[in-house]
């Protein structure tokens, strides 16, 4: 039942990603790789908060690192930056295991809150490394030479089939022994450390996995804007957006955070067109996280979810 | 040579009472209330707007009275969101609710600061306080720096009268003790959250006033207010306002020494030393 | 018109049935001792009463008012105080403080000095931390606290649990003058003939009900034990 759907999402998964890439306008391929990117990091805050338990309001740190990495081992090597978009996130991931052997000795808000010292702390090292333009930032110039080209229709395919494959892969790890593990360790961690689940470890893997993901994120968006800099690469935004997506949509399900996203953008794309400021529709954010928090702590897709169960009678994922 | 030193000395250790201020603030409501508050950073920046605009509408306001606008405009905003939004929160057994209930309350706070006074730094001068200075033993001491030396171990001392000796302070103790029997002897909880609430605001806003006298300050600013807080309480120990002020002068001591050498370093050395130590403290053990 | 009156109260802790539809009453000045082995829900009936925990079924009423359920401060301005298992004083206060925060507004003889009349070595720590005081002391803090509020009710839960028996002696002494200021108490203690003692009334609990009731002084001892254990007589 659950592989010939996942297969089947995979193809289509290809098949739209495939057809996306060839058809839509450089504008619009833009702007749905973004919303790819985001989809993305929504989904590995909710693999770290929703699933593992853990609240950081760090994250943006592994979204800015995947980012500049790139940038430096493109424009220093002439490897090309296809290859760099894929060992970079595992480069980040590598770095994340011993950022979280320090920072898991905080526990909860402390965690959350040590997670965002440390992108503070990259943040401002990054603004103050000359080599690295300092605050001008640097442009993407893969090997030397400037990009002659956008590659915005394979970036595009790569983002999107990126994501459907990392949902199947979050759904394969979500059923697996480790997976049901994570989610016991989640609803009752002394009850799964009592059964022999190492809870340090859980909560290292999925820290990483989340790292990595972040990364690629990262590094994909940058390439769409063929710069970077700290201010932007390390800025808070980042991590507002994955977790008010994960909070709205529904934090610990895989369609809530899908559906977050979606409401992100509509309020953001609608907001903007009709002439508001930048600023505004983070204020229309903010209260509407706050709003689903009070009102709905489980998110928008559980009750939606709940009351189609309720009409229909029956139980669908 | 000396005479650098001290006054650098001076400056950090000034700097540092601030920023045990609004640690001892946060330190208060976790303790209280258990809430790590995000919001505490924007009660700054909202602060030091109150105070520009104070000065803005009567340039020769003194300085107290534009302290005191801060105080209670902050105090009764921080009272507004406890009872309106935070309480409400802590009502589920989850405690990220709460904290991740004023992480949106501080993006809504931040971005409203942002439409009404715009993005840019703004300075803040009141009385020719930033100008005038006071020459002790052939040292010169600026006169803010001295006003905000007072004013911190001012809020020190009242802080720990308050809940060393009044009926008030009793009944935060009991609460952060234990809250179901607390609740048992008639201690209204929902009541004392809000007072505390507005207290740590409002010091949070005395703090922001003296800060933005001090630099500039813009809508943003607040963020990185609230990490300083944030890793005075965890240096300091949890609701302890003494080690809140030690730990508020070390990393404020640390600053001004660090942008002696290296201009731009902004907060970088302060962060790193707060993880160093954390790191030390990881590695002996002694954290939690 | 009794003073507290309970009627079908039921608690559930999750699935776990911890009060099946208790009813009794208590009346003004009577002393209640109520036994019952552990998991008899004596605990629980302690911690509805004074709010700390929602019946899901069934009323309390005091002087005929109901209770709001589930509301400490409801029950406290009630008249309800409860000394609870292990004593749970503030370690950030005083023993004067705990004893002050006991007060409640509410008017009667139990002053602190009347208090420390009662309990005079805690007259001799009131600048002390709780935790520099030994059980049997932290216990009389723990009552001290309870009668600051001068309480319609003092409930007392496992009154004499950790304590030595002439600590116990102490504590029922002073319970006992309490009794006779005129407050009602309900006892819960694991020492039987003790509780009995002292109370007007025994009742037994088993299994979230009372299963027995009885004029202390016309106690059974065969009786009790049965009802204790769950055997009908």
């Amino acid at each position: 039942m659950d592989r010939p759907f996942n297969l089947s999402l995979l193809a289509v998964g290809f098949s739209a990603a495939l057809a996306g890439a060839l058809t839509f306008d450089p504008g619009m391929l833009f702007l749905l790789t973004e919303i790819m990117v985001v989809l993305l990091l929504a989904q590995m805050w909710n693999l770290l908060a929703g699933f593992g338990g853990l609240v950081s309001l760090g994250q943006q740190a592994f979204f800015g690192l995947g980012g500049y990495l790139l940038f430096i081992g493109a424009n220093g090597t002439q490897i090309p930056f296809w290859v760099w978009l894929g060992v970079t996130p595992l480069f980040v991931g590598l770095l994340a295991v011993p950022i979280g052997l320090v920072v898991f000795h905080l526990k909860n808000a402390y965690f959350a809150v040590g997670m965002w010292v440390v992108a503070e702390i990259l943040s401002a090292l990054f603004l103050r490394l000359d080599f690295l333009g300092g605050s001008a930032g640097i442009v993407l110039r893969p090997g030397g030479a400037s990009m002659t080209t956008n590659p915005e229709r394979l970036l595009f395919f790569i983002a999107a089939f990126g994501f459907v494959a990392t949902i199947v892969a979050l759904r394969m790890f979500l059923k697996s022994t480790i997976g049901l593990a994570l989610l016991g360790m989640r609803d009752n961690p002394d009850g799964a450390a009592a059964c022999g689940v190492d809870v340090r470890r859980m909560h290292l893997l999925v820290f990483v996995i989340s790292a990595i993901g972040c990364a690629a994120g990262g590094a994909l968006y940058y390439i769409t804007t063929l710069y970077i800099s700290a201010g932007d690469a390390f800025q808070m935004n980042w991590l507002i957006i994955m977790m008010f997506v994960s909070i709205i949509g529904g934090l610990g399900t895989l369609t809530g955070p899908i559906l977050g996203t979606l409401i992100f953008f509509a309020i953001r794309e609608a907001m903007t067109s009709a002439g508001f400021s930048g600023g505004t529709y983070w204020i229309v954010m903010g209260a509407l996280a706050v709003a689903v928090l009070l009102l709905a702590p489980r998110g928008l897709w559980p009750l939606i979810r709940n009351s189609f169960i309720r009409k229909t009678g029956k139980a669908t994922r | 040579m000396i005479q650098t030193s001290v006054e650098l000395l001076f400056q950090g250790i000034t700097l540092g009472g601030l920023y045990g201020i609004i640690g001892a603030g946060l330190a208060l409501t976790f303790g209280i209330l258990r809430v790590v508050n995000l919001s505490h950073g924007e009660m700054i920046t909202i602060g030091a707007f109150v105070a520009v605009a104070l000065v803005g509408m009567v340039p020769t306001l003194p300085i107290a009275l534009v302290l005191a606008g801060a105080f209670v405009a902050c105090a009764l905003l921080g009272a507004f969101l406890q009872a309106a939004f935070v309480e409400r929160a802590m009502a589920f057994r989850d405690p990220m609710v709460p904290m991740l209930t004023t992480f949106g309350i501080a993006v809504v706070l931040r971005n409203l600061l942002v439409e009404t006074t715009g993005a840019d730094l703004r300075g803040l001068n009141v009385g020719g306080l930033a100008q005038s200075s006071i020459s002790l033993g052939g040292m010169t001491f600026g006169a803010l720096p001295l006003v905000t030396l007072l004013l911190a171990i001012g809020v020190f001392v009242i802080l720990s009268l308050l809940i060393r000796r009044t009926t008030f302070g009793r009944e935060v103790r009991a609460l952060s003790d234990r809250p179901e029997i607390a609740a048992l002897v008639g201690v209204r909880g929902k009541r004392v959250h809000i007072k505390v609430a507005a207290l740590a605001a409002g010091f949070a806003a005395l703090a922001g006033v003296l800060l933005a006298m001090r630099a500039s300050v813009s809508p943003y600013s607040g963020v990185s207010y609230l990490l300083i807080a944030f890793e005075v309480v965890v240096l300091g120990g949890l609701g302890s306002i003494r080690g809140a002020f030690a730990a508020g002068v070390l990393l404020g001591v640390v600053q001004i020494v660090s942008s002696r050498f290296d201009g731009n370093a902004g907060l970088l050395y302060v962060h790193v030393t707060f993880f160093t130590i954390l790191v030390i403290r990881a590695i002996s053990g002694r954290l939690s | 018109m009794p003073l507290l009156e309970i009627d079908t109260l039921a608690a559930h802790h999750g699935e776990l049935v911890a009060l099946d539809g208790l009813s009794f009453a208590l009346a003004e000045h009577e002393t209640l001792a109520l036994v019952g082995a552990n998991g008899a829900g004596k605990t629980t009936l302690m911690r509805v009463l004074c709010g700390l925990m929602a019946p899901t079924r069934g009323t309390i009423r005091v002087q005929g008012h109901a209770l709001k359920p589930g509301d400490p401060l409801a029950a406290a301005r009630a008249g309800l105080a409860l000394v609870p298992e292990g004593r749970l004083l503030f370690d950030s206060l005083t023993i004067e403080e705990n004893l002050l925060i006991g007060q409640s507004g509410r008017t009667g003889i139990w002053s602190l000095d009347e208090i420390y009349g009662l309990f005079p070595v805690l007259r001799e720590k009131r600048r002390l931390s709780p935790a520099a005081l030994s059980g049997g002391q932290q216990q009389m803090a723990a009552i001290g606290r309870a009668l600051a509020a001068n309480p319609r009710v003092l409930l007392c839960d496992e009154i004499s649990l950790g304590l030595s028996p002439l600590v116990t002696d102490e504590v029922y002494v002073a319970l006992k003058r309490v009794r006779d200021e005129g407050t009602a108490l309900i006892i819960v203690d694991q020492d039987v003939t003790r509780a009995a003692r002292i109370a007007d009334r025994v009742a037994c609990m088993f299994k979230g009900r009372v299963t027995y009731e009885t004029q202390a002084a016309t106690a059974n001892a065969a009786t009790l034990k049965n009802a204790y254990f769950g055997l009908t007589a």
